[in-house]
């Protein structure tokens, strides 16, 4: 499970009321069916008996103990049994090398896996992750991502993980939380969740960067018809004839070609004449602002400006598929 | 025209500001420095130093203060550190109001401290008729001297714990807790340990200011030899009958602090090493 949201939607107050380090004003906390917090049946298990394992953004590894003492802090077993425990953690996260180390000369990545380890070391009934790759430069961070997808995975521990990154939620979630001041405002696989945000502030966070008003003029098949200003666009679905929506489309959805190419394509459905209005790099992509009557944003490679010859006032064919459209309905549900 | 600078600033070189900075410190280390030079240079040119150090009034003042800090300092590390930490950890009504108090007696005459003692378990004190019953007599006895030097020296440990814990990061409780610490077990194997230079620090702060304490011990213990008459005050009792025994304690007490003081900084040094 990974929770998603924007800096100072709530996302570490939420592990922490979990964790029991912080107390809610009111609610339930429930894990496998036992009740960790209660505030009308006055439950509030104190935070060593959740058994809630909890990694801070900045680990809070304990300065003053070894890599093996970090581990080894919450053993609560025989000194004999301790040891082996400690020794199968620091072979897990491969850190045995290390073990007599104090975390100030450990990299970001090895003070991670130790809090990991220390964590994992109680076997807990679930596992709280506070932006674990925040703290590390992006090559780390990109290697490390899919070290601790392994190992969590390995330890069959659900976890919950918090992010602000969109790419980490894609590789880390099998479920997504979308958290926004203070609300979960979307659940569901990360398909769901990119594919079909719930609504418009959603469709922003997730990556949806065209997001435009129209109105649903018939539905044929099951797909809608949406008058986007002079447009008609093809797409979506759950709504009916006459209902004003918004319409949502990844820019890595938009496919550019040039007017020459496609001919007249005006007649065509979901192929729309639009123009050039700015060009950024964004990462290994290329953005492209259009105007089409409303803004839509499109993501190429870079081969594909240099194939199209795009500079800013380029006249241009956007176009994309009727399955990409999602359209979110105003002041209520959508699909 | 107030941005360029004046020809006359521009003037002064790198060299002549380190001559500047070398003079200011120079004056400084020969106002702190000369007194303590003195005290030592005349106790060893005084041919009766080694008798006036052997001599009992000198042991005895030196073996009462050194008993005496002791056992302050353990009483202040003991209630002092539980109440850093509960300052540190929780806000309450009062709190204020209470860390205010505990930094009272740094700004207190020490002879207003022990005259507060004096009438709080004096004999004729609030508590001094309830003792008195009870057959305990505290004023002008040894277990004074600790109370007054416990009373004036404890804010300085309380206040050096207190930024100790302070500056630890929460985090590392709420963790010690989620891997099933009680909060004593985080306070003893986290929180203490983590913040062990700034008790460290503190104790040797307090402990000085217990040893060099006077004006409050004078008024709610007296003066008595081996009894409650510490270094401080054998200093200036013996100063009536001459220069000797007043230099041989000083110079004692110098070498003393400064070896403790000079221990505590290569300790603290290796600590922050190991941190």
């Amino acid at each position: 499970m990974v929770i998603i949201g924007p800096s100072g939607s709530g996302k570490t107050l939420v592990l922490r009321t979990i964790a029991g380090v912080l107390s809610p004003d009111r609610g339930r906390i429930l894990l496998n069916g036992r009740t960790l917090f209660d505030s009308e049946r006055h439950i509030n298990v104190p935070a060593q008996d959740r058994r809630v394992g909890y990694v801070p953004q900045d680990y809070a590894l304990f300065p003053h103990l070894t890599v093996e003492a970090n581990i080894g802090y919450g053993l609560r077993g025989s000194s004999s049994e301790n040891r082996a425990r400690i020794a199968e953690m620091l072979d897990l996260v491969g850190l045995t090398t290390q073990r007599q180390l104090r975390p100030r000369s450990l990299s970001g990545g090895q003070r991670q896996r130790v809090a990991l380890a220390r964590a994992l070391a109680v076997r807990p009934d679930l596992l709280l992750l506070d932006e674990p790759f925040s703290a590390l430069d992006a090559p780390t961070r990109m290697s490390l991502l899919e070290d601790v997808r392994g190992l969590i995975a390995a330890t069959r521990i659900p976890t919950v993980f918090v992010t602000h990154d969109r790419n980490e939620a894609l590789q880390l979630a099998e479920y997504l939380a979308v958290l926004m001041s203070g609300r979960i405002r979307q659940v569901g696989t990360p398909s769901e969740v990119f594919g079909c945000p719930a609504d418009e502030d959603v469709a922003n966070f997730v990556g949806v960067e065209t997001i435009t008003p129209g109105r649903v003029r018939a539905v044929e098949d099951g797909v809608a018809l949406v008058e986007v200003g002079t447009h008609l666009v093809e797409g979506g679905a759950g709504v009916g004839p006459g209902d004003e929506v918004l319409v949502c489309l990844r820019p890595e959805d938009v496919v550019l070609g040039s007017r020459t190419e496609s001919g007249a394509a005006t007649s065509a459905r979901n192929h729309l004449p639009a123009r050039v209005t700015r060009i950024v790099a964004s990462g290994p992509y290329i953005r492209v602002e259009l105007d089409a009557g409303f803004t839509i944003v499109s993501l190429i490679t870079k081969h594909a400006l240099a194939d199209l010859k795009l500079v800013p006032g380029s006249e241009v064919v956007a176009t994309f598929k009727a399955a990409t459209i999602h359209l979110i309905r105003k002041g209520g549900a959508s699909s | 025209m107030t941005s360029a600078p004046s020809p006359a600033w521009r003037s002064i070189s790198l060299a002549s500001e380190v001559a500047v900075g070398a003079v200011i410190c120079g004056i400084v280390v020969l106002f702190l420095g000369l007194p303590i030079f003195a005290i030592i240079e005349r106790a060893v040119r005084e041919t009766s130093f080694f008798d006036a150090v052997s001599s009992s009034g000198v042991t005895e003042a030196l073996r009462l203060s050194l008993e005496t800090t002791t056992i302050s300092l353990v009483l202040i590390v003991l209630f002092g550190t539980p109440v850093a930490y509960v300052l540190s950890r929780s806000r309450f009504p009062g709190h204020q109001l209470i860390d205010t108090l505990i930094d009272l007696p740094i700004v207190l005459p020490p002879a207003v401290g022990g005259l507060g003692l004096l009438m709080a378990f004096g004999r004729r004190g609030i508590l001094g008729g309830w003792l008195d019953s009870a057959g305990i007599e505290i004023a002008f006895t040894t277990t004074a001297v600790i109370m007054a030097q416990t009373f004036v020296a404890s804010p300085f440990y309380i206040r050096a714990a207190k930024a100790g814990f302070d500056a630890m990061d929460a985090d590392l409780e709420a963790v010690a807790y989620t891997l099933g610490s009680s909060r004593f077990e985080a306070f003893r194997r986290v929180a203490v340990p983590v913040a062990m230079p700034s008790l460290l620090a503190g104790a040797v702060m307090a402990w000085a200011r217990a040893l060099g304490e006077f004006g409050a011990t004078i008024m709610f213990a007296g003066s008595f030899a081996g009894r409650t008459q510490t270094v401080p005050l054998a200093i200036y009792r013996y100063l009536e009958t001459g220069i000797d025994v007043p230099l041989a304690l000083s110079a004692v007490l110098i070498l003393i602090s400064f070896a403790v003081l000079f221990a505590f900084r290569l300790l603290t040094r290796r600590a922050a090493l190991t941190l």
